[in-house]
């Protein structure tokens, strides 16, 4: 080996990383613009920026970045700059995001241009931009006038503006002369702060006005509704045969109310998303739901969460749920199922082969309801992504079914298994499942489990490395103070994957034996006087 | 926004607005000290309701304006008419719905950006149902903003009267002020579980001991 080959391999190899050519600078900028102009599950939400403001958007979010990295760069240089090369990435991914959810910008008349479809270009029509406000006739008149020109308006959006009687009356003709151009229709939030007599009015007017219309989405949320004001929209609904979208989130939906949405929609055969998140409808409403949901077997993607339902209404639901053999997100949480209603859902799930998030926290499903969920879950949904099972007082008897069942979940992302009771031996258990793959995982939660440090330390080992890993909430468990310098670390090369443990309890007692045993009973009685039984 | 039902009286009356998610049973609590009768169908308040509701203390008689408010609404800006004028506030959630405690520091905040140093009630309503989801021991908002807290059953009538006699103290400056003629009321429409009642108020006890835990971040959206 002559001199020169030895004298080359001594020396250390740099490679700068820092500053990036201009070639590479303007292929991020390409290649950002390309994303900006893709349509994704942002632009169905927040609209899709054009060529050129997606490039305008771009050119900036590059200069922002790279401005930032250098700056890094100059301040601590690494030698080969591969932290301002991680700082450009984050910082353009950041930007990017933020240009993403900040949608097209509104003109001042709020008209909105959005992807083409076809030689057509889809309008969106949003007023919903700005103050939240009341909408008077006049106003009405002014804001509402792109929509008696040329343009096709495909999707209009009144949310966030309060319409009183004489900005309906203004709006009425309007939408008569573009409901058969018409997809999408977002009235959610649009009569905050009317009495009620005026506001019933003025849904009234909106549904004559839009009846008829062919539409692929609706979402009326946000509205006060109750039985009162699903009837007031009757016409809309009673004309809707083509629905893929139905949004009634918070919307007092009592039983009559849902009954009447039941009864007033005449098909929900090509309906994808139902979400009813938020409203009153108890058990007999839920068995109304369970009616649409039976004759909705397209459902992607249902939300009943927080509903009031009890173990009658879990019971319906979960069996009109087996008619839904394409679902992908399926979110019950905070209701009153209780374990038969945990058991009639796990008889359904092996129909849902698409799952890809479940959500049935705080459903009182206990140890024979989170154990058959288990055990069905484990067995089908094999692309499922997030699993939440908190606050349901699943003990460590049901934790090796959970175990098994996460085990089995590959592309699990985030795991929630926070306020439960597993204790020591659960976590064991799903330290033990997590350890293998779970290459995509990004969050653990099992927050309040009665967690000592032997348990914490397990689970911590077994996500800390995990690729994408970001985070592990541990707080208000029982670890004691050396457990708690151990976790961190664990996790001292990336502190930020280890949560907050400002409510861990070092003493490892459960408040509840304390308050038994320490309540101050006279106090109690005084309290108990005003029962007035 | 005009205040409806507002006449003037000779005797002191205030303003009370009651904010808190939909269905956790503002206007069922309102019509059971207005009437007496426990209103078991749902309907939601659309916009705002004004009722006035006198109470007879040792100090003469006292009416309350109460502002039952719609719990669809999003929160600013168009609510300020309910909140102007506010004297004082009852935030109610629901006990069996868990979203409804996690949007109370929401319904806070939405109200003291309007009225700034009011006596403030929080009420976790409906306690006589068995599998409540927002445990007593859970209830920490009130210690943080320093607010009283009072478990309610409407249906129960327990402690029906109990944010009334808070805010009616707080009000008068009279710690001793209290009731002198029990409102009329229909009979409970369910008997509470005293010994399970016993048992939370005994966590609440020991959940004041705690440390506060950080605000929550578990999101219903």
């Amino acid at each position: 080996m002559d001199s020169t080959s030895q004298a080359y391999q001594h020396r250390p190899l740099t490679i700068k990383l820092w500053p990036p050519s201009q070639s590479t600078r303007l292929m991020l900028v390409e290649r950002m613009t390309k994303n900006l102009t893709t349509p994704s599950i942002f632009s169905r939400k927040y609209g899709l920026l054009s060529k050129e403001e997606a490039e305008e958007d771009a050119k900036h979010i590059e200069d922002v970045a790279f401005a930032t990295a250098t700056q890094h760069f100059e301040k601590e240089p690494d030698g080969d700059g591969s932290s301002a090369v991680q700082i450009y990435a984050k910082e353009s991914s950041k930007l990017m995001l933020e240009a993403l959810k900040r949608g097209p910008k509104v003109k001042e008349d709020g008209e909105l241009i959005t992807e083409k479809s076809g030689s057509t270009a889809e309008t969106v029509f949003d007023i919903s931009g700005g103050r939240r406000d009341f909408i008077s006739g006049e106003e009405a008149a002014e804001v509402l006038k792109p929509l008696t020109g040329p343009k096709y308006y495909t999707k209009i959006c009144f949310s966030n503006r309060s319409f009183g009687l004489d900005a309906a009356r203004v709006a009425e003709p309007i939408l008569l002369s573009v409901k058969d151009q018409l997809k999408e229709v977002d009235l959610s939030d649009f009569i905050a702060g009317r009495p009620e007599a005026e506001a019933l009015e003025v849904m009234t007017i909106f549904s004559s006005a839009l009846e008829g219309s062919v539409l692929r989405y609706l979402n009326l949320s946000n509205n006060a509704m109750g039985e009162k004001g699903v009837r007031a929209f009757r016409s809309l609904l009673k004309s809707q045969t083509s629905l893929e979208e139905l949004y009634l989130m918070n919307d007092g939906i009592s039983e009559e109310a849902a009954k009447a949405v039941s009864e007033l929609l005449p098909s929900t055969e090509k309906l994808r998303v139902l979400h009813f998140h938020n409203n009153m409808t108890g058990d007999e409403g839920a068995i109304a739901i369970a009616e649409i949901v039976k004759h909705s077997p397209a459902l992607e993607d249902f939300r009943c969460s927080s509903t009031r339902v009890g173990s009658d209404g879990g019971v319906a639901l979960a069996e009109a749920l087996g008619a839904c053999k394409h679902l992908r997100k399926l979110d019950l949480r905070d209701n009153m199922f209780g374990e038969e209603a945990g058991v009639a859902l796990s008889k359904v799930i092996p129909a849902f082969t698409d799952l890809t998030e479940i959500y049935l926290s705080y459903l009182n499903l206990e140890d024979d309801g989170a154990e058959a969920l288990a055990n069905a879950l484990k067995e089908s949904a094999p692309s499922l992504e997030i699993l939440d099972l908190a606050g349901n007082d699943i003990t460590a008897k049901a934790s090796a079914s959970v175990a098994a069942c996460i085990s089995s979940k590959q592309f699990l992302t985030k795991l929630n298994l926070s306020e439960n009771e597993l204790k020591d031996e659960g976590a064991v258990l799903i330290s033990k499942a997590l350890e293998g793959g779970h290459g995509q995982l990004i969050e653990v939660d099992l927050s309040t489990n009665s967690i000592t440090w032997s348990g914490a330390k397990l689970v911590a080992e077994a996500v800390v490395g995990k690729p994408g890993f970001k985070l592990l909430n541990i707080n208000a468990n029982f670890i004691s103070d050396e457990g708690i310098d151990e976790l961190k670390n664990i996790f001292k090369n990336s502190p930020d994957m280890l949560g907050p443990l400002d409510e861990n309890n070092p003493d490892g007692e459960d408040t509840d034996e304390e308050a038994e045993e320490d309540a101050d009973h006279d106090e109690l009685e005084s309290k108990l006087k005003g029962l007035g039984i | 926004m005009a205040l409806p039902n507002q006449q003037t009286v000779d005797y002191p009356s205030f303003k009370l607005v009651i904010v808190g998610d939909g269905g956790t049973g503002k206007t069922t609590f309102v019509k059971r000290h207005l009437t007496g009768e426990f209103e078991k169908k749902y309907e939601p308040t659309i916009g705002v309701e004004v009722h006035p509701l006198d109470f007879f203390t040792n100090c003469g008689k006292i009416r309350f304006y109460c502002w039952d408010t719609a719990g669809q609404e999003k929160f600013g800006g168009l609510r300020d008419g309910y909140y102007i004028h506010g004297q004082c506030a009852i935030i109610m959630f629901d006990v069996t719905a868990r979203l409804t405690y996690k949007n109370v520091p929401t319904w806070h905040r939405d109200l003291c950006r309007v009225c700034e140093n009011i006596p403030i009630v929080l009420c976790g309503n409906k306690v006589d149902v068995k599998n409540r989801q927002v445990k007593a021991k859970q209830v920490t908002f009130h210690r943080k903003k320093n607010l009283q807290y009072y478990e309610i059953s409407a249906k129960s009538n327990y402690n029906f009267e109990k944010p009334f006699l808070y805010l009616a103290r707080k009000l008068a400056g009279d710690t001793n002020l209290h009731f002198v003629e029990s409102p009329a009321l229909a009979p409970p429409e369910v008997q509470i579980d005293l010994a399970a009642q016993q048992q939370h108020e005994a966590e609440l006890l020991a959940a004041a001991s705690q440390p506060l835990p950080d605000d929550d971040d578990d999101q219903f959206e």
